[in-house]
C-alpha cells in the first residue's frame, strides 16, 4: 500500500542528507512538493503517481544542493565555503596537531629521522650544484652550440689530440664555406708583464682577432673588433689590469712583455671582464696569435703541430656531415701528415678530456653517490616509521572506528612524512649554506646557493618527492591495520615486513661497505702514486723558469749559485711534467718508410742526471770528457730503443730536428732505464735526450735540507743580480709532482666524506632500529636475566641478528666494489693491485661500527633491572 | 525550447517583475511563470529556490514565514526598494536588446 506520508518522509530524509540544504529550505521544498501533489491529484492522478510526478518536478537534491553552494561561495569550483579545497584532507588541523604531538613525544626518533633526511638531502643538493657547474662549462658563450675544436687523429691510432699546425685554420675557412670563422690559440703559458716598475707573471694566450667574434668575453674597455689586429697589441683581464695599473686607465698605455728572447713593447687595446671559472679557456691576458713567431716558432709550417684551432659552424649545421668533408684537409695540403680531422663540440671539451677520463666520469660517479646517500636516508625513514608502527596501531584503530576511510589515513600519514621532509629540507638548506665554503675549498670551485632560480625549486621538488616516497610504504602499511586487532592489542609484525626491513638495512650497508672499499682503494692508489719511485730524487729541489737574461747568463748564474755550499746541484732542461714536447721527425737506420713516431725530446745539461737520477741500461750519460756529446750526442730511453727496433743502439746514428738548436743528427751514446717524466696516468713515452742550451727553459736547484730559507734568500739575491726585471717565482719539485694528482686527491677527499656520511646515516638507521628491537624484547631480557643470563650473553644475543645482516651485506658489496674500482684504476697506466685485505678491512670497519651502534642499546637494556622490565605491562 | 542561457538570464527580471505585484511564495511564482509563458519557459521547480536565496542575499527581495490555514508553513517573498531599482535597471537593459532585435526583424521591404 502506498503511504503518501511515509514516502514524503523518506524523500525529506534524502534531502536532509545533503549538506547544502538548510532546514528552512527543506521546509520550503516540502511545501512545494505538497502543493504539486495536490495539483496533480486534482488533475486526476492517484497518490503514488502524483508523488512521483511531483518529486520529478522538484528535481534531484544534489543538483539543488549544488546550486545552493554556488550562492554561498565565490569559488569557481562551486564547493561550499566551509569545506577545505579538495586536495586538503578534511581533518587538516587535527592531523597537524597529531603530527606535532608525535614529534614532541618521541624527540629521539624524530631527531634521527629529520637529521638523517636532512643530511641525505644536503648531500644530494651539494652534488647537484657541483654537477650543474661541471655541465655548465663553456655554455655561457652565445655561440656555444656552434663552436667546435679541431682534433687530430693519427692514422692507425685511437688518439685524438687538439694540437695542430698554424695554416690549418685559414685553410679550413678558405676551403669550406660551411666554416664561418676560425681562431687559433696558443697557450696558456706563463710570461711576465711590466708596467713602470712593476713586473707580474701572468698566463698568456695568443689568439686571432676572430677569437672575440667566436667566444663571448665581454669587454670593459676597448673595441673587440680590432683589438688584436695590430701585431704589438695586448688585451688584459680585469684582474691583470688592476694589478699593473691600479686606478689608472690602461687603454693606450704601453706594457713590456718578455718572451724568451727579450722584452717587447705592447699597446693595451682592451680590457675584458674577469673570466668565469667554468670555462676551459683560461688566460690573464691575450696577445695576437703571431706573437709566437717572436721567439722563433713558425706558424706557416704544416709540419709544426703546437696550436689549437677552433671553428664556428652555422646554426643548425650537421657536424658529422661537415666533419666528413674536412677530415682530409691536412693531408690535402701536406701529404706526409698522418692526421685525420675530427670536430669536438665546445661544450664537451671540459667533460671529455681528449686524453680520456675527463670530468664526465666524475660527474657520473658523484651523481650516483649523491643519489645513493639520499636513498639510504629515505630507507632509514621508511624503516623507522614502519618499525614504530605498533605504537600508532591503536590510533589507526580508533580513527577507523569513528569513520575514517583508508584514503584519509593514507593522506594523514603521507602528510606527516611530507611535513617532516619539509622540516628536513629547511635544515638541509641551512647545512648546505654552512658547508658550501669548505666544499668549495675541496673541489676548487665557486658554487653558490641562490635563493632564486631553478636549483632551489628543484630541491624543493626533491624534498617533496622524498617525503612522498619515504612516506608511501609506511602510509600504506599503517593504514591497513584492522581496528579490532589493534584495539585488542594483538597486532604483530608480519614476517613479511620484517623481511623487508632486513632487506632495507642490508641495502644500506651494501652501499656503505662499497663506499668504504672504494675509499680504501683510492687512498692506496694515491699513496702509491706519491711514493712510487719515479726515478727522481725530488727532495728539496726547486724549479724556476729561465727567461731572457737568466737564460743567456745561465752559466754565470750557475757557477755563482754553486759557490754556496748549501746548493748541491743546478741543472737546466726544457721539460716539465705536464708539457708534451717532442717531435715525430726522427730518422734512424732501419726505419720503415712511412712510420712517424712521436717521441718526447728533453734538452738537458751534464748535471741533469744528478737530479733526475737517471740510471743507464747501456752506454753512458753525457759527460764533459767527451766533447762531441755537446753537438752530436743522443741518449734514448728503453722505450724509445724498443720502438725503433734497435737491439744495440750504442753507436747508431739518428737524424732529428731539434728546436732552438742546429743539431740535425747525432750518435747514440747511451740508453737510459725508463723513468717517469710524466704523471703515472700515462705510460712512459719514448724519450730522446740531447744537449741543446738554446732550448733551456727551466732550471732545477737542489738545496741541502738545512737552512732552506737562507738558501732561498741567497738564490733570490743572485737571480735578482743578473735579472732584476723578473719576479722571483719558483716552486718545489715535490709539490709539482703532487699537483699532478690534484684531481685524484680531491676525488679521494670527496669520496671519503661521502663514505662517512653514508655510514653515519646507515648507523643512524641501525641505531633507531636497534633501540626499537631492544624495547620490544624488554620482557624477554628481564626473564633471561632472572634465569641467570650474563650481561655479555644478552648483548651477544641482541647484536647477533644485526651482525648477520652486516656480513651478508659485505658479501654483496664486495663484487660490486671490485668491479667499479678496477674500472677506475684503468685510468692509470700504473696502478696498484686490489688486494683481499682491502675488502676484509672494510668488512671489519663496517662490523665494528654496526656493533658499536647496536650494542649501545643492548647494553642499556641488558644492564637494566629485571624487576622494572617485568613490571612493564 | 528556450536555451539554458536565456532562461538563466531571464530568471531574475521575471521573478522581480512577478513580485512587484505583491508578495508570493515559491510554488505560486512557478505556476505564474508557466501560465504567462504558455509553457515555453520550463523551469525546473527545485532550481527556483537557490535563485530566490541568491536574490535575498543580494538584498533585492525579503522573505517572511507565514502559516496557512491548513497549518502549512510557507515562505513569502516581497520586493524591496533596492529590488525595485534593480528591476528598473533590468527593464532598461532588456528593452534596449528587444528594440534592437525588433528593428532587425522588421519585415524586409520588397522594392521593385
Amino acid at each position: 500500500m502506498f503511504d503518501l506520508e511515509k514516502a514524503i518522509k523518506k524523500w525529506l530524509k534524502t534531502l536532509r542528507k545533503n549538506e547544502a540544504l538548510e532546514d528552512g529550505t527543506i521546509t520550503e521544498l516540502e511545501s512545494h512538493l505538497r502543493d504539486e501533489i495536490n495539483h496533480q491529484m486534482k488533475l486526476g492522478a492517484n497518490e503514488e503517481e502524483a508523488f512521483r510526478k511531483a518529486s520529478l518536478c522538484v528535481g534531484q537534491p544534489e543538483s539543488i544542493g549544488a546550486e545552493f553552494y554556488k550562492t554561498y561561495t565565490r569559488r569557481l569550483s562551486g564547493r561550499p565555503p566551509w569545506k577545505p579545497p579538495r586536495f586538503m584532507p578534511e581533518l587538516l588541523w587535527s592531523y597537524a596537531k597529531v603530527a606535532l604531538r608525535k614529534i614532541r613525544r618521541h624527540k629521539g626518533y624524530s631527531f634521527i629521522n629529520i637529521s638523517g633526511l636532512a643530511i641525505g638531502m644536503a648531500c644530494c643538493f651539494l652534488v647537484f650544484l657541483w654537477v650543474l657547474d661541471e655541465l655548465s662549462f663553456d655554455r655561457f658563450h652565445s655561440n656555444a652550440k656552434e663552436i667546435y675544436r679541431i682534433l687530430h687523429n693519427p692514422r692507425g691510432t685511437d688518439i685524438y689530440n687538439p694540437y695542430g699546425s698554424g695554416p690549418l685554420g685559414p685553410a679550413l675557412k678558405a676551403d669550406y664555406p660551411e666554416i664561418i670563422n676560425f681562431t687559433r690559440s696558443f697557450g696558456e703559458t706563463n710570461a711576465p708583464l711590466k708596467y713602470k716598475d712593476q713586473v707580474f707573471n701572468g698566463k698568456v694566450r695568443g689568439v686571432d682577432n676572430s677569437f672575440f667574434e667566436i667566444f663571448t668575453f665581454p669587454f670593459i674597455k676597448g673595441d673587440p673588433k680590432n683589438c688584436l689586429s695590430e701585431p704589438h697589441s695586448i688585451v688584459l683581464t680585469e684582474k691583470m689590469a688592476a694589478k699593473l695599473f691600479h686606478e689608472e686607465d690602461p687603454l693606450g698605455k704601453t706594457v713590456g712583455f718578455e718572451w724568451w728572447v727579450g722584452w717587447f713593447d705592447l699597446k693595451v687595446t682592451g680590457v675584458i671582464q674577469d673570466i668565469p671559472s667554468n670555462t676551459h679557456i683560461r688566460f690573464d691576458y691575450l696577445l695576437p696569435f703571431e706573437f709566437v713567431t717572436w721567439s722563433g716558432m713558425t706558424i706557416e709550417d704544416w709540419d709544426v703541430v703546437a696550436y689549437q684551432t677552433y671553428v664556428l659552424l652555422p646554426k643548425n649545421a650537421d657536424p658529422s656531415a661537415i666533419q666528413e668533408k674536412i677530415a682530409g684537409t691536412v693531408k690535402r695540403h701536406f701529404p706526409e701528415s698522418p692526421y685525420t680531422l675530427h670536430l669536438e663540440p665546445l661544450t664537451r671539451i671540459h667533460l671529455h678530456n681528449f686524453t680520456g677520463g675527463g670530468a664526465i666520469t666524475y660527474v657520473y660517479i658523484f651523481s650516483i653517490i649523491g643519489a645513493l646517500i639520499l636513498c639510504i636516508a629515505c630507507i632509514n625513514f621508511m624503516n623507522l616509521s614502519t618499525a614504530r608502527s605498533m605504537e600508532r596501531a591503536r590510533e589507526v584503530g580508533m580513527r577507523k572506528v569513528v569513520g575514517s576511510t583508508r584514503a584519509q589515513l593514507v593522506k594523514q600519514f603521507l602528510g606527516e612524512s611530507i611535513f617532516l621532509s619539509l622540516i628536513s629540507f629547511i635544515l638541509a638548506v641551512i647545512l648546505v649554506h654552512a658547508f658550501l665554503p669548505s666544499v668549495n675549498n675541496i673541489v676548487g670551485k665557486q658554487l653558490m646557493l641562490s635563493f632564486s632560480g631553478s636549483p632551489l625549486f628543484i630541491f624543493l621538488g626533491v624534498a617533496f618527492l622524498t617525503g612522498i616516497i619515504s612516506g608511501s610504504y609506511p602510509a600504506v602499511f599503517l593504514s591497513s591495520f584492522r581496528p579490532v586487532s589493534t584495539l585488542k592489542g594483538s597486532v604483530k609484525s608480519s614476517s613479511q615486513n620484517i623481511r623487508l626491513r632486513k632487506l632495507l638495512v642490508i641495502g644500506q650497508f651494501v652501499v656503505s661497505i662499497a663506499l668504504i672499499t672504494g675509499t680504501i682503494i683510492i687512498y692506496q692508489q694515491l699513496v702509491y702514486m706519491r711514493n712510487t719511485d719515479m726515478g727522481i730524487n725530488k727532495e728539496h729541489v726547486i724549479n724556476m723558469e729561465l727567461r731572457g737574461d737568466l737564460r743567456s747568463k745561465y752559466h754565470t748564474i750557475k757557477s755563482e749559485l754553486l759557490r754556496n755550499p748549501d746548493i748541491t746541484v743546478v741543472c737546466a732542461t726544457n721539460g716539465s711534467f705536464s708539457s708534451r714536447v717532442g717531435s715525430d721527425k726522427f730518422g734512424w737506420e732501419g726505419k720503415p718508410e712511412d712510420k712517424r713516431i712521436f717521441m718526447s725530446i728533453h734538452s738537458v745539461d751534464y748535471d741533469y742526471q744528478k737530479i733526475f737520477d737517471i740510471k743507464m741500461a747501456q752506454g753512458r750519460y753525457f759527460s764533459r770528457d767527451y766533447p762531441t756529446d755537446r753537438s752530436d750526442g743522443i741518449i734514448v730511453n728503453e722505450t724509445a730503443a724498443k720502438i725503433m727496433g734497435m737491439e744495440s743502439p750504442i753507436g747508431q746514428r739518428m737524424s732529428c730536428s731539434i728546436p732552438f738548436s742546429s743539431q740535425k743528427s747525432g750518435t747514440i751514446v747511451g740508453v737510459a732505464k725508463d723513468f717517469h717524466f710524466r704523471s703515472l696516468h700515462e705510460k712512459i713515452d719514448p724519450l730522446v735526450l740531447v744537449i741543446a742550451p738554446g732550448w733551456f727553459m727551466d732550471v732545477y736547484i737542489r738545496m741541502k735540507p738545512e737552512n732552506v730559507p737562507e738558501t732561498l734568500g741567497f738564490i733570490e739575491k743572485t737571480i735578482k743580480k743578473f735579472a732584476p726585471d723578473f719576479p722571483f717565482e719558483y716552486s718545489f719539485l715535490d709539490e709539482d709532482i703532487d699537483n699532478l694528482y690534484k684531481t685524484e686527491q680531491r676525488i679521494g677527499n670527496l669520496v671519503r666524506y661521502g663514505t662517512f656520511l653514508a655510514i653515519f646515516i646507515a648507523c643512524l638507521g641501525l641505531f633507531g632500529l636497534a633501540s626499537f628491537t631492544a624495547e620490544k624484547r624488554t620482557k624477554e631480557i628481564g626473564i633471561r636475566k632472572v634465569l641467570g643470563a650474563s650481561i655479555s650473553g644478552i648483548v651477544l644475543l641482541l647484536t647477533k641478528e644485526f651482525t648477520k645482516w652486516v656480513i651478508l651485506a659485505n658479501l654483496i658489496a664486495w663484487p660490486i666494489a671490485y668491479f667499479v674500482m678496477s674500472g677506475w684504476l684503468q685510468n692509470f697506466a700504473y696502478h696498484i693491485n686490489i688486494g683481499i685485505w682491502m675488502f676484509l678491512l672494510s668488512a671489519a670497519l663496517a662490523l665494528v661500527t654496526a656493533l658499536i651502534t647496536t650494542s649501545f642499546h643492548a647494553v642499556k637494556t641488558a644492564a637494566s633491572n629485571p624487576v622494572d622490565s617485568l613490571r612493564y605491562e | 525550447m528556450v536555451s539554458k542561457a536565456l532562461i538563466a538570464a531571464s530568471t531574475k527580471p521575471i521573478i522581480l517583475s512577478i513580485l512587484i505585484t505583491g508578495e508570493n511564495y515559491g510554488y505560486q511564482i512557478i505556476q505564474r511563470v508557466k501560465k504567462i509563458s504558455g509553457g515555453t519557459l520550463e523551469w525546473s521547480d527545485g532550481m527556483l529556490y537557490p535563485v530566490l536565496h541568491r536574490l535575498e542575499k543580494d538584498g533585492f527581495i525579503s522573505s517572511q514565514w507565514r502559516r496557512s490555514e491548513e497549518g502549512r508553513f510557507r515562505k513569502y517573498y516581497s520586493l524591496t526598494e533596492q529590488g525595485r531599482e534593480e528591476l528598473e535597471a533590468e527593464k532598461r537593459q532588456w528593452l534596449s536588446v528587444h528594440s534592437a532585435l525588433t528593428e532587425l526583424w522588421k519585415p524586409i521591404e520588397v522594392g521593385d
